[in-house]
């Protein structure tokens, strides 16, 4: 019998029992769905801490002070960062070739106005440096450059976000004024927006100013919250980390064996612990997939053979009339594949659909790939080929006489 | 060169015994059948020898448990003889693979059973399509063919009802028209008329005798003497032999109407005993 006829004799017997089938495939459904519908939103969340990771910057280094943290979590050691903490690491040749630059910066959140309305936002002291290392690009207007720095000048940068807030109908309000508390300062320009951070922190509601205008004319203190520096490749990035620590532990005279009172990070680490737990995501969904795939399966094989069964009287009948074993053991062969992939393609389809749901209320993004779509497929099909490969066996040896007297 | 030409005479000679210069269809040479049902061995063949030739109509008759069933399996490769030789067309199949005995069902036999054995999902037309569909016939061709056939049994308006929307006659019909399709060298019937009422049980046999005419060879298989008289021969089985009041090649002449029948029969008498044989 030639394979196409041969299908169609499978789907034939299907179509008779539509009900039973879909149930029968239920299993291979919500395994197929649990995939697809996890791989989609696991991807999709992965691409996001990505982007994000790139926005921040891959090659990101950052410095604390406090560090040696016990299991709570606390530092054990502190010691404030300063700006000569930041000179040494800018002054050492090595770390002069490794990295981009660094820049101490320092936070206060207030509360700005504009002439239009208000808006709670973090304004970031730094150093004019902090630009390039954090890749920021200019949607209007210059940056602050180190004369500003000298001078403590009142000028600022904003962040989209911050423009939305504070201008909503300015689309370049370069060159007016807002108020922090009593100081008065200027917009010199407007920073292209940047997205969220992987820790969900809008990158883009920032005010950047001089570090000693916020040291001088803002929070009225010297405490630097962060170094912050990139590596010019990320293969240096391991290199440059190591050499921070060793400068810094020598200008805290830090004795060896004492933890650092310090803590240096980088961006690659984050995207290291992305990476994992991105595996143990996947290892997570190989396991339901595959438990729920083995029931499926086991339901296939239960239904095949009752229909085997049943329809031991027909086997007989296609036997007298010429049906090699191999023809029979196809047909019901095929049927169990078509079983399979019916219930695959239903899985994949509801597990679209649950995807995007679950990124609609979730507000994640979702990320449904042609190559999982295509392994749930071929996962299907295999799933068929395996749990009915024994009921088709069974059918293919029955013994035409005995298959003929059934009842 | 002297054992050759020693054979040849052989040979004529032994074919010189043969009523016919043709070659059998079916020859069964001291064909036994064991079944192994656990401790116990169960001889239902015991040594057939038979002949079949070309055009014949045939009827086996036996009580059941003669082994009838048996021989009827075995003839139709359905089963394999234990010991003995079988000859289809001159070829020696008793040993043949279940594969190679399912191409000859295919191509060289057709069934016909007592309860029609019709696939209840497929139309008339579907199930006589079934032989050719496994011996790989183009979807085109394979629907003239089941036409073609369907139209010589009578049912070339029926060919889009399913089973259940058929009479039992119908459906024989169509059975009988599946079992032809392939051209087969042989029709084999099984209690053919088995689960008709009288009036369509006359109508297949008027069938098959009119197939006969035809040059189909027929093998019924049957117990009530009624049947079988529209055959020119019969063969008795009685434990699993060949009983000697079976009648012989070329049998019209002594047509034997009478002992052997009515020992069979047990005195019932069907309506079927009205059967007219166009024959006779």
């Amino acid at each position: 019998m030639s394979f196409l006829a041969a299908i169609r004799v499978a789907l034939d017997a299907l179509a008779v029992n539509k009900g039973r089938s879909l149930l029968t495939s239920l299993g291979i459904v919500i395994g197929i769905m649990a995939v697809i519908s996890m791989v989609a939103a696991g991807s999709g969340v992965r691409e996001r801490l990505d982007e994000r990771l790139e926005s921040v910057g891959k090659n990101l280094i950052l410095i604390r002070p406090g560090g040696g943290k016990a299991l709570s979590g606390v530092p054990t050691q502190f010691a404030p960062l300063t700006s000569e903490d930041a000179q040494a690491l800018r002054d050492d040749p090595q770390l002069r070739r490794w990295l981009v630059g660094v820049a101490e910066s320092q936070y206060y959140p207030t509360i700005v106005s504009s002439h239009i309305t208000s808006h709670r936002v973090n304004i970031t002291g730094g150093q004019p440096i902090i630009f390039t290392i954090r890749n920021w690009k200019l949607a209007a207007g210059r940056f602050y450059n180190d004369a500003d720095v000298q001078r403590a000048a009142p000028v600022c940068l904003i962040g989209q976000t911050v423009r939305e807030k504070l201008f909503p109908h300015y689309p370049n309000p370069v060159g007016e004024r807002i108020r922090a508390g009593p100081t008065y300062l200027q917009i010199i320009g407007v920073l292209q927006p940047k997205g969220h951070t992987p820790t969900g922190d809008d990158q883009d509601n920032q005010i950047f100013v001089p570090i000693t205008t916020l040291q001088e004319k803002l929070a009225y203190e010297k405490r630097i919250a962060l170094l912050v520096s990139a590596a010019r490749d990320p293969s240096w990035i391991g290199r440059a980390t190591e050499r921070i620590r060793k400068i810094l532990r020598e200008r805290h005279r830090i004795q060896p064996g004492t933890d650092d009172d310090f803590e240096v990070t980088s961006v690659q680490e984050l995207a290291n612990l992305g990476d994992t737990m991105t595996r143990y995501l996947n290892i997570l969904i190989v396991v339901i997939a595959s438990i729920s795939l083995l029931v499926g399966g086991i339901g296939i094989m239960n239904i095949m053979l009752v229909s085997v069964t049943e329809r031991t009287r027909e086997i007989g009948i296609r036997m007298a009339v010429g049906a090699t074993a191999r023809d029979i053991r196809n047909q019901f062969l095929i049927e169990a594949v078509a079983l399979a992939l019916s219930g695959g393609l239903v899985g994949v389809i509801s597990g679209i659909v649950a995807a995007i749901l679950l990124g609609y209320f979730l507000n994640w993004p979702i990320l449904v790939s042609l190559f999982t779509i295509v392994v749930a497929f071929a996962v299907s099909a295999g799933v068929g080929i395996f749990f009915g490969y024994y009921p088709a066996v069974k059918a293919a040896r029955l013994d035409p006489i005995e298959a003929l007297r059934y009842e | 060169m002297s054992d050759s030409s020693y054979s040849d005479v052989s040979n004529a000679a032994s074919r010189a015994v043969q009523p016919q210069t043709v070659r059998p269809v079916i020859q069964l040479v001291q064909v036994t059948k064991i079944y192994n049902s656990g401790t116990v061995q169960v001889q239902a063949l015991r040594g057939i020898d038979l002949e079949v030739f070309p055009g014949e109509f045939v009827a086996i008759m036996g009580a059941s448990g003669s082994g009838k069933s048996t021989l009827m399996n075995i003839i139709g490769c359905l089963d394999r003889p234990t010991t003995g030789q079988y000859f289809l067309q001159g070829k020696e199949i008793s040993q043949f693979t279940r594969d190679e005995l399912a191409s000859i069902r295919n191509k060289s036999i057709g069934f016909v059973f007592q309860n029609f054995n019709l696939l209840k999902r497929y139309t008339a037309l579907e199930n006589v399509e079934l032989p050719l569909l496994y011996s790989g016939v183009p979807k085109r061709e394979r629907r003239q063919r089941a036409e073609e056939m369907l139209g010589k049994v009578g049912l070339q308006d029926r060919m889009h009802h399913l089973p259940n929307q058929l009479s039992g006659g119908q459906q024989q019909r169509v059975a009988i028209a599946r079992a032809l399709v392939n051209n087969p060298k042989i029709l084999l019937a099984d209690e053919p008329t088995g689960n008709l009422d009288s009036k369509s049980s006359e109508q297949i046999m008027e069938l098959l005798e009119q197939l006969n005419e035809r040059g189909q060879t027929i093998i019924l298989v049957t117990h009530e003497a009624s049947v079988a008289r529209c055959a020119r021969r019969k063969v008795h089985i009685k434990d699993g032999r060949i009983a000697p009041t079976s009648s012989y090649l070329d049998a019209d002449a002594e047509y034997p109407h009478g002992e052997a029948e009515s020992k069979e029969d047990n005195g019932i008498y069907t309506p079927l005993d009205v059967i007219a044989c166009a024959r006779h």
